[in-house]
């Protein structure tokens, strides 16, 4: 019956799929029958506009590893020319006794269990603004302005949620900025944001409220809800459930279709419930502390909120896979004394009122990132688990949505990563930088993607689609030099 | 008045579906059957392609790095899967083989073929970006242009049963007309569609996913905590609190003590209650059957704006009766109106064909069903009084009624108040069909445009051309004709003196504009501005699409997009169809900085690229004599910033399928005049209303319909006709199990 269903659903063109967050059953099936390991869990930071090479190398290595090209002052393809020099073979650098730059400090305390990985480039999908589904999943989407578009291939965080279920088994929070919004003027709703997918046609939802992802996961905890108020929502959810198999049953084959889709939801929702009720103090223990923040409309305190939500469904064991969009090209950063521009407006040189330069005003973006980031890890830090702590079981990535800069070209792909995967991953305070597009030993982001793969038990030897331009032995299997 | 739902319920039989909308779904290909897998393949698959496909596709040729000698048939788990497909999409749309072979196959064949393909494409659930696509809105124009105004085509006409679910601003319209958005604080949007250009909103592309429920259950739990207030206790240490705060207050005097007192918090939070529900609630006296049905059928009215049906009754007296001896009276209260809230009707529009049955197997929509969809197709909310007494009285299922009423509702959204949320309906159709509102999407960079972002101006180029739609749809004279080539223009301007600045984008000065432009009545005292009407230059201007907004919705970061603006004109005035990119092609202009964008586009030529190409650059060049943000110019600036050369807009239709139409023109204003003469350009706008109205692609089976909306159309050039035509065609009346 299942399967029939299913492949009724495959033939609706759906823009969204539960998918992936439906995978409750298998959970506790896994748990009954004892084969679930260590879970591990993973944080993609995603920011747009790029991450500048040159500006995420240590301070001590900055003379050896950049320099100071052309200039261009404003305009289409600004840039001050300060950029990392292409490398004609590995360079493997420790990061102990290293000063790391001011934007990236905040992770000072975080140094020997983290890796600057530096030199893989993304050719095989558009650079530009955005590469969207395409980063995550090295193919790319098709048509959609901004090189967005659909999705066509399952990306890598939704890979790695399969692989590791839980109740919501991907979180996507997100910053909802207008690009995001589809036409009806709501910031406030769940959004597609493009850059995450089940797989092809089905792109991953965000939860783009603070305040509603703080109710979604944390709601019945936080009211305190009485077993008789429980059971209540159970019998509601029973009477919606009938009342559209009722209709159901009636119905053409493609409206059935359509509301089994609904009856799942349905049901998810119920055994989401089931699952939470069980959780109910290890729920306690992760809820965040609710305040004005995730109800704010200014962009830096949602985003806090965000963080702050997704370091409580970790800890919670709510979610074990969390995508953050940290902003869009329209996101404004009042919040950081920058006004009258946006991250788009800052790309293309404009520097704002108080800043010497653009960069400085992407320097101070980047660092509020990273600090959201090393409160993260800190929260993590906090609650043991096994014989360490839940920091020593998540790995934390911090990238773009596109290469390396505002109009990138996607030679290159700077990563920072925060955390080893079980011991799986050698990052233990490297400055790992590959050979250039060109040069011996290059690799691109789709070896990376398949290094947490190896990683974290499922490994494949081919993701996504190819650079046509580079050798394609190069593109297959991982990065040897950070699997353990 | 009875629910449509369970009279649907009542009314029909059960009956035992198959799967059989899958295969209908992918395409509808006929022909003699070929053995399936890879006895069909060595008989015939591999047979066509040695006759028509091996000259070139062969592994020295290697055409299009396409080899199809010896491919793999194994479609579900061979390596050729990509292959198949492609080969699909290139003999279904005609394109292969090309069409100056000596060797061509029949046409029978050629569908034998196809349908072999997309069915083992489906065996293997490998259909996706085919069938399944194929109710997608990018791919309407798929169906044969010529077949559907040939007049051989007769019908019977009808759209599946379908529940629709139902779109943001619908959602949006029944929160604020039910002030059930001022029960919730910040009520979010459950709903979401589509940002991708074109039309959005299909009956079939939507579903309700698990986040979306979620939403709708916070939102629900919100409206029932305001709809029955806090406890009497809480509300009055509120005003006592509110009391001792008055009196105490030093800055007050008695006069102030006194009015301040007039009105007490607990009055303020009690606004948007129900007396019922809350009364319901506190009760602490056993409920009685009355009591029950006086809230039940309170929320049924707010919720699906009609009272329940006696089984909708009993079912939800069940459910409530057995929650509050759980629960008690409030809780069990919650409960029960929750599942009211949410239950289908509140989230699908019904056009299930509960009306009458004709002799080919078609269900007419009832008259209920049928003022639901009429108001739903001109508005975002349900029927008017009106509409609702004529489908009460039985009036409605008459088409004449059905005009009358149609027309009714178009004459008050186009000359009512515009600024009503509800006359947006109409004009979304205008804003989805020619994107121009997505011109705020397209990033540029300040220097392209002086004070473009963050600012709003890319917005307010949007206002201008949604004044201009708005004129020329109220007008309702050659409106097709206007819309492509008019010379009229609104320009904003601050009502404000001091903050009086024109934009360059129309290449005119402030004081030429107020001396020789005049106000439009609609277009005065907007928040945003005065909107002038100008007579640009008619060597510069003609139609929306040489509008800056439109021009700038297609257009790049930094430079013109005539690949963008030839593919809109192709698919959205010529109806053709353009493959996707093939993914091997790195689609990337050259940054050449010292060549105008004609010359850095010289690498489509090549044969391999100007396959598809040849259907847009010639089309998009012809723009090439405004700038990306929609600036005429006779200079074309490099990208050097430094060199100036003369503007060269020189483009051509070509293989537009349209008799005559072919050919080169001088720029973007001769094409567009050369286009609105084209009775193909007026077949395919109403092909994409027609879409925009049924909320669905069309088949041959519309060809009745879109022949007669054509003709309504064309006779009166009134958008309005257009639209009742649609309105009361057998497309939009019945409705048959796909």
């Amino acid at each position: 019956m299942t399967a029939t269903r299913r492949q009724i659903l495959k033939g609706l063109s759906l823009s969204a799929s539960t998918g992936v967050l439906s995978p409750i059953a298998n959970l506790l099936a896994a748990e009954a029958d004892g084969t679930s390991g260590q879970t591990q869990r993973f944080v993609f930071v995603v920011k747009s506009s790029g991450l500048t090479p040159a500006a995420v190398v240590p301070k001590s290595l900055a003379g050896a590893l950049t320099e100071q090209g052309k200039a261009i002052k404003a305009g289409d393809n600004y840039t001050t020319g300060y950029k990392l020099k292409v490398a004609d073979k590995l360079i493997d650098l420790p990061l102990a006794g290293a000063k790391l730059s001011d934007s990236v400090s905040p992770l000072d305390p975080f140094k020997a269990r983290m890796t600057i990985l530096q030199g893989l480039s993304g050719q095989m999908v558009n650079g530009g603004h955005m590469s969207g589904y395409g980063a995550l999943s090295c193919v790319r989407g098709n048509g959609g302005s901004n090189g967005q578009g659909t999705p066509v291939a399952e990306t890598i965080d939704s890979m790695i949620a399969r692989a590791f279920p839980s109740v919501y088994s991907h979180l996507g929070l997100s910053l909802v900025t207008r690009t995001m919004t589809p036409g009806t003027g709501t910031a406030d709703s769940v959004c597609y944001p493009g850059i995450s997918a089940a797989g092809p046609d089905k792109a991953l939802p965000f939860q783009g409220s603070p305040i509603q992802a703080y109710r979604m996961l944390f709601g019945s905890v936080a009211e305190g809800d009485a077993k008789a108020k429980f059971d209540l929502r159970t019998r509601v959810l029973d009477h919606m459930a009938d009342d559209v198999r009722r209709l159901q049953k009636k119905g053409s084959a493609e409206e059935r279709a359509k509301l089994e889709f609904h009856v799942d939801a349905i049901e998810e929702m119920e055994r989401r419930r089931q699952a939470i009720a069980k959780m109910g103090p290890q729920i306690r223990k992760g809820k965040p502390e609710l305040t004005d923040k995730f109800s704010s409309l200014v962009p830096m305190d949602r985003l806090a909120a965000h963080f702050d939500i997704a370091a409580g469904a970790l800890i919670a064991g709510l979610s074990n896979v969390v995508t953050i969009r940290t902003d869009g090209l329209s996101t404004p950063y009042t919040g950081l004394g920058i006004e009258g521009t946006n991250v788009h407006g800052i790309g293309h040189g404009v520097a704002p009122q108080g800043f010497e330069s653009p960069d400085d005003a992407r320097d101070k973006i980047r660092k509020l990132h990273l600090s959201l980031i090393a409160d993260l890890a800190h929260q993590l830090q906090k609650v043991p688990e096994g014989n360490g702590t839940m920091l020593d079981n998540t790995t934390i990535l911090y990238f773009s949505d596109v290469g390396e800069k505002h109009h990138a070209s996607n030679a290159e792909w700077p990563f920072i990563v925060i955390g080893n995967a079980g011991g799986t991953l050698r990052t233990a305070g490297r400055y790992l930088q590959y050979p250039g597009k060109g040069f011996a030993g290059h690799h691109t982001i789709a070896n990376w993607w398949m290094t947490l793969l190896h990683a974290i038990g499922k490994p494949q030897d081919e993701f996504g689609m190819k650079d046509s331009k580079l050798p394609a032995s190069g593109q297959k299997g991982p990065l040897r030099e950070l699997l353990a | 008045m009875p629910s449509l739902l369970s009279t649907f319920m009542k009314s029909m039989a059960p009956l035992g579906w198959a799967s059989a909308f899958l295969t209908a779904a992918i395409l509808r290909t006929e022909g003699a059957e070929i053995a399936a897998g890879q006895s069909g393949y060595d008989s015939k698959i591999k047979v066509f392609f040695e006759s028509y496909c091996t000259k070139c596709h062969n592994p020295e040729k290697k055409k299009g790095k396409l080899i199809l000698e010896d491919i793999d048939p194994d479609m579900l788990a061979g390596p050729q899967v990509t292959t198949w497909q492609k080969v699909f999409e290139q003999l279904e749309l005609g394109d292969m083989p090309p069409e100056d072979e000596d060797n061509l196959p029949d046409e029978t064949s050629r569908r034998e073929v196809l349908a072999w393909i997309a069915n083992e494409l489906r065996m293997a659930g490998k259909e996706i970006g085919l069938g399944a696509l194929l109710d997608h809105p990018s791919h309407g124009n798929r169906v044969d242009h010529d077949a559907l105004f040939s007049g051989k085509h007769q019908g019977p006409a009808w759209s599946p049963t379908r529940l629709w679910r139902i779109s943001p601003f619908i959602s949006e319209g029944s929160y604020q007309r039910t002030k059930l958005g001022k029960h919730i604080e910040k009520a979010s949007q459950p709903f979401g569609l589509s940002d991708e250009e074109g039309l959005k909103d299909y009956a079939s592309r939507w579903q309700l996913d698990g986040p979306t429920l979620e939403l709708l259950l916070l939102n629900a739990d919100q409206l029932i905590t305001n709809q029955i207030g806090p406890t009497q206790k809480s509300l009055d240490a509120m005003d006592v609190d509110y009391r001792r705060k008055v009196a105490t207050n030093p800055k007050f005097d008695e006069k102030k003590r006194k009015a301040a007192l007039r009105k007490m918090p607990s009055q303020n939070v009690l606004r948007w209650s129900h007396k019922e529900l809350r009364a319901f609630a506190f009760r602490k006296t056993p409920t009685t059957e009355e009591e029950m049905e006086v809230v039940i059928t309170a929320q049924y009215q707010l919720a699906l704006s009609r009272p329940p049906t006696d089984h909708e009754m009993t079912r939800v007296m069940g459910l409530l009766s057995t929650c509050i001896k759980e629960g008690g009276n409030l809780e069990g209260l919650r409960a029960a109106m929750t599942a009211i809230l949410l239950s289908p009707e509140a989230i699908y529009r019904m056009e299930l064909g509960m009306g009458k049955k004709t002799s080919d197997g078609r269900r007419m929509l009832s008259a209920m069903e049928l003022a639901f969809a009429l108001s739903y197709a001109l508005r975002d909310s349900g029927p008017d009084k009106d509409l609702m007494a004529s489908a009460m009285e039985g009036t409605l299922t008459d088409r004449a009624e059905m005009a009358k009423q149609a027309g009714r509702m178009i004459d008050e959204e186009l000359h009512g108040n515009y600024r009503r949320t509800q006359s947006q309906r109409i004009f979304r159709f205008f804003r989805e069909y020619f994107g121009y509102d997505l011109a705020p999407e397209v990033f540029k960079d300040g220097s392209r445009h002086p004070n473009h972002s963050p600012s709003p101006r890319p917005d307010s180029l949007v206002g201008d051309t949604d004044q201009l739609v708005r004129h020329i749809v109220t007008e309702d004279k050659n409106v097709l004709r206007e819309l492509l080539t008019t010379n009229k223009v609104f320009i904003v301007f601050a009502k404000a003196k001091a903050f009086r600045r024109t934009t360059p984008s129309y290449n005119v000065s402030m004081t030429e504009l107020l001396d020789t432009g005049t106000g439009d009545e609609q277009g005065r005292g907007t928040h945003s501005g005065w909107r002038w009407l100008y007579d640009a230059p008619k060597n510069q201007r003609a139609g929306i699409l040489t509008q800056p907004s439109w021009l700038t919705a297609h257009s790049g970061n930094f430079d013109n997009d005539p690949v963008k603006r030839g593919k809109w004109i192709y698919e959205r005035l010529l109806c053709g169809v353009i493959p996707d990119v093939p993914i091997t092609v790195d689609a990337v202009v050259p940054e050449d900085h010292d060549k105008p964008l004609r010359a850095r586009f010289e690498k489509t030529r090549e044969s391999y690229c100007w396959r598809c190409h040849q259907k847009m650059n010639p089309l998009g060049m012809a723009f090439e004599m405004y700038d990306d943000v929609g600036r005429y110019r006779e200079k074309e600036l490099l990208r050097d910033n430094k060199t100036e050369v003369p503007v060269d807009a020189s483009g051509a239709i070509m293989l537009s399928g349209a008799p005559g139409l072919d050919g080169r023109v001088e720029n973007a204003i001769d094409l567009m005049h050369k286009l609105a003469d084209s009775p193909r350009v007026r077949q395919s706008f109403v092909r994409h209303a027609f879409r925009f109205w049924m909320g669905r692609n069309e088949t041959l089976d519309d060809s009745p319909t879109l022949m007669a909306a054509d003709n309504a159309f064309a006779e009166s050039g009134s958008f309005k006709a257009l639209v009742i035509s649609l309105l009361t065609s057998d497309s939009f009346l019945y409705r048959r199990d796909k």
